[in-house]
């Protein structure tokens, strides 16, 4: 009386098969589980047995012995009731088991039988998948996620006694079509939150512009009040639109952090994500015994944007570099080691001092040098170099909040910025990355060729500056967006200086 | 030997009346008070190829609740242990078990509430 029952798990955002033994022997009723269970894993029994009782079968005198294999990885999670339940069943011989070869099982299971979703259901489905399976039986509460995986057939069920109806073949599910899926992710982006909305800041939108297009870092500094945060909220409306791949690999994430909402299939908008400036480092890159994607991973191909910057301690951005430069991390823990994708652009703003207003036309600042100087160097050189652009956002005039004139629409950027990319995509073909911020110093020498002029106002700047090598390089890479906006093959001087404008904020 | 001989009597009372109450629910006793040093099991019985191992609990009255409460976890090592020593005495490897109580409750002299809880516990 053995019957063997595959179910799902995931560490880090990859799912993998888990074989689940039920034995049923003689001798003391006892119900254990081994295999490395964490308590909610063992606590099935319970749920287990009064699950069965209560779906009107039986469940009585055995001795039960589950055993979940891979034995050496540690198994959380309660997503293997409904596995552990249909087992006994099959080893009882109450459900067939042709079907069970088949099939892989995941679902909570509530005292009354009834199947409750859980967590991390899209990126167990594509493992699935990919182990060749046929059928997923999974919590009906979960089907929206799995749509858009194609080759596997979602059998989705509200209870314990469906899933037994159907590996009898007494119920046949409906199929769902996951091809209608795909198509949502282009056509659904009603924006809550346009660019035109915000008054004035012509240059400011113009950075974001340039920095969208390349998938540029950016700092604004500025006075409080100023439209800071506004203007970095309507970042990710004038991103790209997602494609299916991007839009599957954040879902993912989210899936993982058990951060969908119900009945969402599929992240289409890019993510916003804004920290407080409380955040522990494990909060902001991940962490926990077993390691969950943090702020970066959640923020991956969309926007990181931390707010008040200097507020955040300094170890705290120092994690930072690493996804920066990676566009993944790496969490190290004693339970595991796992790698989040941490593909972001990262959008900071911060006040020019304490009290906001040095350099204010109109408002005298309070601020003593001393501490004007302690609150900059709070942000160390290293991690203000990787902000390719930085500006200052001006306070506003008056006149030019009172102005009815409704500024572009984020639309209307977007459009431009898809263009600057798409000539991105089609000279990086073939490459890992896809946008100019991403170019390694060798492809910046290919691509970035300066005519002499070019190259004599970059030294000037350098000189003038006093910049350092990684500064010069990402002005160069700016200064190829730039060209792309302009749909030029070739970096020209005004390309050259706007982008060595955007490097000159600590010169004010 | 028992001192009490009044409880004792009780409960003897109260296994004859369990031992009738299985025997018209289809059990097929096997043995009544089992002994062994590591306690003893009131009735072992046979239903449908199971193993049954039976604790009988009767009660006066309820003020001190029923007699299927009175099952705790010592008695429960107690039942486990015995019931292992039974089956190693006969040779039982790998057969089907299962623990059973009858709780017998007394509403007044005559007539009391028989209750058969199938598979009771496990180990």
């Amino acid at each position: 009386m053995l019957a063997k029952v595959e179910s799902l798990a995931f560490a880090g955002i990859d799912g993998y098969l888990v074989q689940i033994e039920v034995d049923l022997g003689g001798g003391i009723p006892s119900f254990e589980i081994v295999g490395l269970p964490d308590l909610a894993v063992r606590e099935a029994r319970d749920r287990v047995r009064a699950a069965i009782k209560n779906s009107g079968l039986e469940f009585y005198f055995h001795r039960i012995t589950v055993n979940l294999a891979p034995a050496n990885i540690k198994k959380e999670g309660s997503g293997f009731d409904l596995p552990i339940a249909l087992g006994v069943l099959a080893a009882k011989g109450d459900v067939r088991d042709e079907k069970i070869g088949d099939s892989v099982f995941i679902g909570e299971l509530a005292l009354d039988g009834s199947v409750r979703p859980v967590a991390g259901m899209l990126v167990m489905a594509l493992a699935a998948r990919d182990a060749g399976k046929k059928y997923l039986v999974l919590p009906a509460a979960n089907l929206n996620e799995v749509l858009v995986v194609t080759g596997i057939e979602p059998i989705p069920v509200e209870n314990l006694h469906q899933a037994c109806e159907f590996l009898n073949g007494n119920w046949v599910p409906q199929l769902f079509d996951a091809n209608s899926f795909g198509g949502q992710v282009a056509a659904a982006l009603e924006l809550d939150e346009d660019l035109a909305d915000v008054r004035g800041q012509e240059q400011a939108k113009r950075a974001l512009e340039v920095a969208a297009a390349g998938g540029h870092n950016i700092m604004m500094a500025g006075p409080p009040g100023s439209g800071k945060t506004m203007l970095a909220r309507r970042l990710p409306g004038i991103l790209p639109t997602l494609c299916l791949e991007e839009a599957i690999e954040i879902t993912k994430i989210y899936s993982v952090g058990g951060l969908l909402a119900p009945g969402n299939s599929l992240i289409q908008k890019r993510p916003f994500r804004a920290p407080h400036h409380t955040t522990s480092a494990a909060g902001l890159i991940g962490g926990g015994r077993i390691p969950r994607p943090g702020e970066v991973s959640l923020a991956h191909h969309g926007v990181l944007f931390l707010d008040e910057l200097p507020e955040f301690p300094r170890e705290v951005l120092e994690v930072l570099r690493q996804p920066l430069e990676d566009g993944k991390v790496t969490i190290a823990r004693a339970a595991s080691t796992l790698s989040f994708p941490a593909h972001f652009m990262l959008a900071a703003s911060m006040n020019p001092c304490p009290c906001g207003f040095l350099n204010d036309p109109y408002k005298a600042c309070s601020c003593s040098p001393v501490q004007i100087q302690r609150y900059q160097s709070r942000i160390s050189g290293p991690l203000m170099d990787r902000f390719d652009i930085q500006i200052e956002v001006p306070r506003l005039q008056e006149y030019e909040y009172d102005s009815v004139q409704r500024g572009e629409s984020s639309y209307e950027i977007r459009q431009r910025v898809e263009k600057a990319r798409l000539r991105q995509r089609a000279r990086f073909a073939g490459k890992s990355y896809y946008c100019n911020a991403q170019m390694s110093s060798k492809d910046i020498k290919k691509y970035c060729e300066l005519d002499p002029a070019g190259r004599d106002l970059l030294r000037q700047a350098v000189q003038r500056f006093s910049l350092s090598a990684r500064a010069y390089y990402r002005i160069l890479k700016v200064a190829r967006t730039i060209a792309d906006l302009d749909e030029s093959a070739t970096i020209e001087i005004p390309h050259l200086a706007e982008a060595i404008q955007y490097r000159s904020l600590k010169e004010n | 030997m028992q001192k009490n001989t009044s409880k004792r009597k009780f409960g003897n009372q109260g296994e004859r009346i369990a031992v009738d109450y299985l025997q018209q629910n289809g059990y097929q006793i096997i043995a009544c008070n089992y002994r062994c040093p590591f306690g003893e099991i009131d009735i072992i019985g046979q239903q449908a190829g199971v193993w049954c191992f039976i604790e009988v609990k009767t009660r006066h009255t309820n003020n001190y609740g029923y007699g299927y409460d009175a099952i705790n976890a010592s008695k429960k090592k107690h039942l486990i242990k015995a019931t292992l020593h039974f089956l190693t005495s006969r040779s039982l490897n790998d057969v089907a078990i299962r623990f059973d109580v009858v709780s017998i409750d007394y509403q007044s002299q005559q007539s009391y509430q028989i209750k058969l809880i199938q598979n009771a516990f496990s180990g």
